[in-house]
């Protein structure tokens, strides 16, 4: 550093004048104590510490990310998608709707674009209990409940994402809501939320609200339950009893405002296990109750609303349901291939599902099919 | 009378091979040239060997309000680093990082890649991205004033290294989260 010689002031011959002297030394000194000489320290100490967090946030990003098992990774297959991540995908709900599927994978929320391949990424797994979010999926929205504060599970919210705008937000008015999975149809959206006055008594407000106007309105109160919704119809159950068995259903046409009243378990010895709404349409699914009899047996029945006509789908004791939409019930035979059947009736057609289908019974919706196998979710196209 | 880098003078009209200054001088002594200063610290007089290195010291020393004594300087002296200089940059870093951090995190929230980790800045997202934005600000804004005024105490300086290399992996790690989304 300090190699720098002063020799050109000491080799001054004698004899000059102290100007030109005074000059020299006045070069020197601009020379050693430039601006550039100055700076130098400062600037590679200030570079080192930008560099180092640099390279500490990048380090922090891989090693994260790979705790995590995301991104995941999205392969086109014949009939649609396979989805898989180097941890293998660990979900536990995956629902379909127009062109879009959602899928939980260990809490962290994501979106498929059936068309595109594309995925989403809507909620990031949280440290608080409400880290499986509970969400439901129409043609227009996602939504799911998440913690309105981090580790704060006493308060929670409903985000929403548009899927034709591509937009976030938290939907208005929904910081009631009890945690429970929330049911869409359309831009319709309907939660649970704690009457605040009497919470303890276990009567809740189902709420509906409409995404696309910001209309919102009370679709029921009391003991009860929100189920499904699809199209203008929204359904509920409600306890009256100790057991499934007493379990009243209702749904409502938001249109016209009917209200239909039903006790869907209506055979002795069974008790209902699954109850869902596709078209104009109600079915669910029977099991014979395990504390009258061991010998497992299922019916799966479905209802027009409508009409009024009842009639059973499918029974059998290796039958196994319950899954709907677009229109169509799905259950499985003794095969445990899936079967789907239209609401209104016709013949049950295989669902293509591949020869790897491990036997979870796949989601569906009105262009599309969904199923889990080995840690990974397939996706296949339908042809109406 | 014409001045270098405002501390260090040359005089024009002095004896032969004399530099003079109202803090240092360059002066002519048996050995070489010695420089003649009062160190910024301890506000006496001292002479020195010159080297152009001691020269720069001497600038470091002054910038800073340091000893600039051969046997006393502190390190960050004797390596020529000024540290008002280097805080000066690396609390414009902070203030910006801080920015940079808020608008990536407004950016990741929208885009549901990130839910704020921090209890209070989530209070203020919730209140809105007005609300967030001048809450962060105001109070990163605050604190590099507060470390500006501060900055003759000798822990401000690696205090503000290390938030500011924090801020920096912060910024680094949400900004490769997006890019990757």
């Amino acid at each position: 550093m300090d190699s720098d010689s002063t020799d050109p002031l000491r080799a001054a011959p004698p004899g000059r004048t102290d100007r030109v002297a005074a000059g020299e030394l006045s070069a020197l000194l601009r020379r050693d104590t430039s601006g550039w000489r100055l700076l130098r320290p400062a600037l590679l100490a200030f570079l080192i510490i930008i560099a180092v967090g640099a390279a500490f946030g990048a380090l922090a990003y891989a090693v994260a990310g790979g705790y995590q098992g995301w991104p995941t990774t999205v392969v086109r297959t014949a009939a649609g998608w396979r989805i898989s991540s180097a941890d293998g995908l660990q979900q536990d709900s995956e629902m379909v709707a127009g062109s879009s599927m959602v899928w939980n994978n260990g809490g962290c929320l994501e979106l498929l674009d059936l068309g595109s391949g594309k995925t989403t990424v809507l909620q990031l797994p949280s440290s608080g209990e409400q880290g499986s979010a509970a969400a439901c999926l129409s043609e227009r929205y996602v939504a799911w409940t998440t913690d309105r504060y981090p580790n704060d599970i006493d308060h929670l919210e409903i985000r929403a994402y548009d899927l034709v705008r591509h937009r976030f937000f938290t939907v208005p008015g929904a910081f009631d809501c009890d945690g429970s999975t929330p049911a869409l149809s359309g831009s319709l959206l309907f939660w649970e939320g704690d009457r605040p006055q009497d919470a303890d008594a276990k009567h809740v407000v189902i709420h509906g609200l409409d995404l696309a106007s910001g209309r919102g309105f009370p679709v029921a109160t009391g003991s009860i339950r929100l189920g499904d919704a699809c199209g203008d119809l929204v359904m509920w159950t409600q306890d009256d009893g100790n057991s499934a068995r007493d379990q009243l259903t209702w749904v409502k046409d938001l249109s016209s405002s009917r209200l239909w009243r039903l006790r869907l378990c209506t055979g002795k010895g069974y008790e209902t296990d699954g109850c869902l709404l596709t078209g104009r349409a109600l079915v669910w699914q029977l099991d014979r109750d395990s504390t009258v009899t061991s010998a497992s047996f299922t019916r799966i029945e479905e209802l027009d609303l409508d009409s009024g006509v009842r009639r059973v789908v499918a029974q059998g004791n290796k039958v196994w349901g319950l899954s709907a939409g677009g229109g169509q019930v799905v259950w499985s035979g003794p095969s445990r291939a899936p079967l789907a059947e239209n609401v209104v009736g016709g013949p049950a057609v295989p669902l293509p599902v591949g020869r790897n289908f491990n036997g979870d019974l796949p989601v569906i919706s009105d262009s599309a099919i969904a199923w889990i196998v080995d840690n990974t979710v397939e996706t296949a196209r339908l042809s109406r | 009378m014409p001045r270098t880098n405002g501390a260090v003078a040359v005089g024009d009209c002095l004896p032969v091979g004399v530099a003079a200054a109202d803090v240092a001088r360059l002066q002519r002594a048996p050995g070489g040239l010695e420089y003649a200063y009062r160190c910024p610290l301890h506000d006496a007089d001292r002479v020195a060997p010159y080297t152009p290195a001691f020269a720069r010291q001497f600038l470091t020393a002054s910038a800073d309000g340091l000893c600039c004594c051969v046997d006393e300087m502190p390190w960050s002296v004797r390596h020529g680093l000024a540290r008002s200089r280097l805080l000066a940059w690396l609390l414009i870093t902070l203030w910006l990082a801080n920015l940079a951090d808020l608008l990536l995190t407004l950016r990741a929230v929208a885009a549901g890649r990130a839910t704020e980790a921090n209890g209070v800045m989530s209070y203020f997202l919730h209140a809105g991205s007005l609300a967030a934005g001048v809450f962060k600000v105001g109070l990163v804004s605050a604190a590099v004033v507060l470390l500006w005024i501060l900055r003759r105490r000798s822990v401000v300086l690696p205090a503000t290294a290390a938030l500011t290399l924090a801020l920096v992996a912060l910024v680094a790690y949400e900004a490769l989260a997006l890019l990757t989304a």
